[in-house]
């Protein structure tokens, strides 16, 4: 078996490629930056430096959402290589496109707060008698929020609609429900959470929060939040049952300390089951690679040389 | 290769015959109701030839611009509306955005799918045909000619690219619209101080292979129209080497070859478009493809309304062909019962 850790940094990978290791998968760490596709003569090649990524039965990836426009043609030829991966194609653009992802989660029975999207800033006082106050308002330039505020009132709506830039793309207004975020890590099927609470006090930060239990359906609508977002591991927030986000990006330390688990050892097993479930892949010719690496280490390294 | 510009005559002859076609058509009118969605930088031309030639066919004919649709969504599910008026209820909804659109176009594109409403394009299509490289990998993963084409996100091993392409090549930003983000990198000395200015933007770099067209400045784009072709030559203004009719030019209508309205078609097939315009060129002898276009110009100062017109025909054949279905479908039913 062999597993690709593929991430945008060492310090990211190592947790994940040393779990692997420990369950005797052949895993190895690859910058993302040194991948490149190329397309010609009739098919794709993904070319990195040091690697050939189609040796791998699966790889399994940490990435920014916004570098969807690489990740997606990436995703696309792993799958057509018969490469599992954590991320199915089309689940970067979903994560880069706020109003887009929360379109997905709706039309795919989550339950997700009410939400209203527009381009143009006119209808934003006529959008915002549709949902009642409080409520959060973002602005859009291209995919990047520009401004976002929990706004109680007319005025305070008003106030935000001045204080925007005239490059808008769209503005958005959500139904802000007054809870504490829970952050579930899905794996699987299996959930790992922790509730953004301090004593009686909500927090942001997720290293202050506590361990937490999801009722079964909390369990059910993350892992429906994750799946139809094309992922099969992923984080995903809740508030009273309802998502707000959904993020391939796992903050494992975090999760770890607080629910006592390892994470890591988590996602190899199942990645071990994955492929497992999947079959094998056999490259003969690497298999050969690898046996003369180990054997390299040993004395009969000498005769190798 | 036939590429044989048709006489006036002939256009003049073909375009009774279908007018023929299209005015039965319009005399045996079916209810039924059409949505176009046109991008916030609409070009006004060709929306009001839309909306005129639209009206001919169905008995309602609404335009909203994307930026003016309220997205709403919910337990319930998600819903588009304009000035409260639910914009699902329509028997064709025909989407024309731009990649300036992208914000609001996935979601809307995702409801629209949902929707039992009659769309000739896709979200994906959208998503692929905005994405220069995208577009290439796709097509030639399907065995249709395109370019040699490259991405990478660091400027640091883009030579790894370069290999590929070799000097001179097209480098493209990925989301470049009307190629104003195209650049042709001739050496290496320029092709470093373009990768340094593109790193600080953080953009995501496509190279294309530079291909000496035949007759340079020059190119074919087919508009698709479900299995119908048109094809037009495009020429470009002298002394640009990009045959865009955005930046001025000439078209005209020609009978292509089987081999490249085969390609054409292919193309639109595999991106999941019944309307679009596939821009080709001849490399070496052989036509291959160099772009998409999910929101094409229907290059009305050169050929009237004659694009318009057929898009309009093709959408109400296909409301027709689906209202037929759905009626023989409810008779069954009743009989059955």
């Amino acid at each position: 078996m062999r597993v690709l850790v593929l991430a945008e940094k060492k310090k990211i990978a190592d947790p994940f490629v040393s779990a692997l290791q420990d369950k005797g998968v052949k895993a190895n760490y690859l910058r993302l930056l040194k991948v490149s596709l190329v397309s010609k003569h009739k098919n794709t090649l993904i070319k990195a430096v040091e690697e050939n990524i189609p040796k791998y039965d699966a790889v399994f990836l940490q990435a920014r959402l916004n570098l969807a426009p690489f990740i997606e043609p990436l995703l696309e030829q792993l799958k057509d290589e018969g490469i599992y991966v954590n991320i199915q194609p089309g689940s970067f653009f979903i994560g880069m496109n706020e109003p887009y992802k929360f379109v997905n989660l709706a039309v795919n029975g989550v339950n997700t707060p009410k939400t209203l999207t527009s381009g143009s800033g006119k209808n934003i006082m006529r959008l915002a008698k549709k949902v009642s106050y409080p409520l959060i308002a973002k602005s859009f330039s291209g995919k990047d929020v520009q401004q976002s505020m929990v706004v109680s009132s007319d005025s305070e709506l008003n106030k935000f609609v001045g204080s925007i830039k005239q490059d808008v793309d769209g503005f958005m207004l959500r139904e802000y429900i007054d809870e504490c975020v829970v952050s579930c890590i899905v794996i699987g099927d299996k959930v790992f959470a922790i509730e953004r609470k301090l004593g009686n006090v909500c927090v942001t930060d997720l290293n202050k929060g506590r361990y937490y239990k999801t009722s079964d359906v909390e369990k059910e609508n993350a892992i429906k939040a994750a799946n139809v977002s094309g992922y099969d591991i992923a984080k995903v927030d809740l508030v009273k049952g309802h998502v707000i986000s959904v993020d391939p990006m796992i903050p494992i330390n975090a999760f770890n300390k607080i629910c006592s688990e390892n994470l890591e050892e988590q996602i190899a097993s199942f990645y071990v089951d994955k492929i497992k479930e999947r079959g094998a892949k056999r490259h003969f010719a690497d298999d050969l690679v690898d046996l003369k690496d180990s054997l390299s280490k040993t004395v009969f390294g000498r005769i190798f040389k | 290769m036939v590429e044989k510009i048709i006489s006036k005559k002939t256009q003049k002859k073909s375009k009774k015959e279908s007018g023929l076609k299209r005015k039965k058509l319009i005399a045996n009118k079916v209810p039924a109701s059409l949505l176009i969605i046109g991008s916030k930088k609409v070009k006004w031309s060709t929306a009001n030839s839309l909306i005129d030639e639209a009206k001919k066919f169905f008995t309602k004919v609404v335009f909203v611009q994307i930026d003016k649709i309220q997205i709403q969504t919910s337990d319930q599910g998600a819903a588009l509306f304009y000035k409260g008026n639910n914009l699902l209820d329509f028997d064709a909804i025909y989407p024309r955005f731009s990649s300036n659109d992208y914000l609001l176009a996935e979601p809307v594109l995702k409801i629209i799918e949902q929707s039992p409403a009659y769309c000739p394009l896709s979200l994906k299509s959208y998503q692929i045909s905005n994405h220069k490289y995208y577009t290439a990998q796709a097509l030639m993963n399907k065995g249709i000619p395109s370019i040699l084409t490259t991405l990478f996100i660091s400027p640091k091993f883009s030579k790894l690219a370069v290999n590929e392409t070799g000097y001179p090549f097209v480098m493209k930003l990925i989301s470049g619209f009307a190629g104003k983000g195209v650049v042709l990198v001739k050496d290496k000395n320029q092709m470093e101080s373009i990768l340094d200015a593109v790193h600080l933007f953080e953009e995501f770099i496509c190279t294309q292979q530079f291909v000496k067209s035949r007759k340079p400045g020059t190119d074919i784009r087919c508009y698709i129209i479900g299995n119908y072709v048109l094809t037009v030559k495009r020429t470009s203004k002298k002394g640009d080497w990009r045959s865009n009719l955005s930046r001025g030019g000439s078209a005209n209508l020609i009978n292509a070859s089987p081999e490249l309205i085969d390609a054409a078609k292919q193309s639109a097939k595999t991106l999941g478009m019944d309307i679009c315009a596939v821009d080709m060129m001849d490399k070496n002898g052989k036509w291959v493809v160099i772009e998409v276009n999910f929101m094409p110009g229907p290059f009305m100062k050169y050929l009237g309304d004659t694009v318009v017109r057929e898009w309009v025909k093709y959408i109400y054949k296909k409301v027709l062909i689906r209202k037929r279905r759905e009626q023989r479908k409810k008779e069954k039913l009743a009989q059955n019962e």
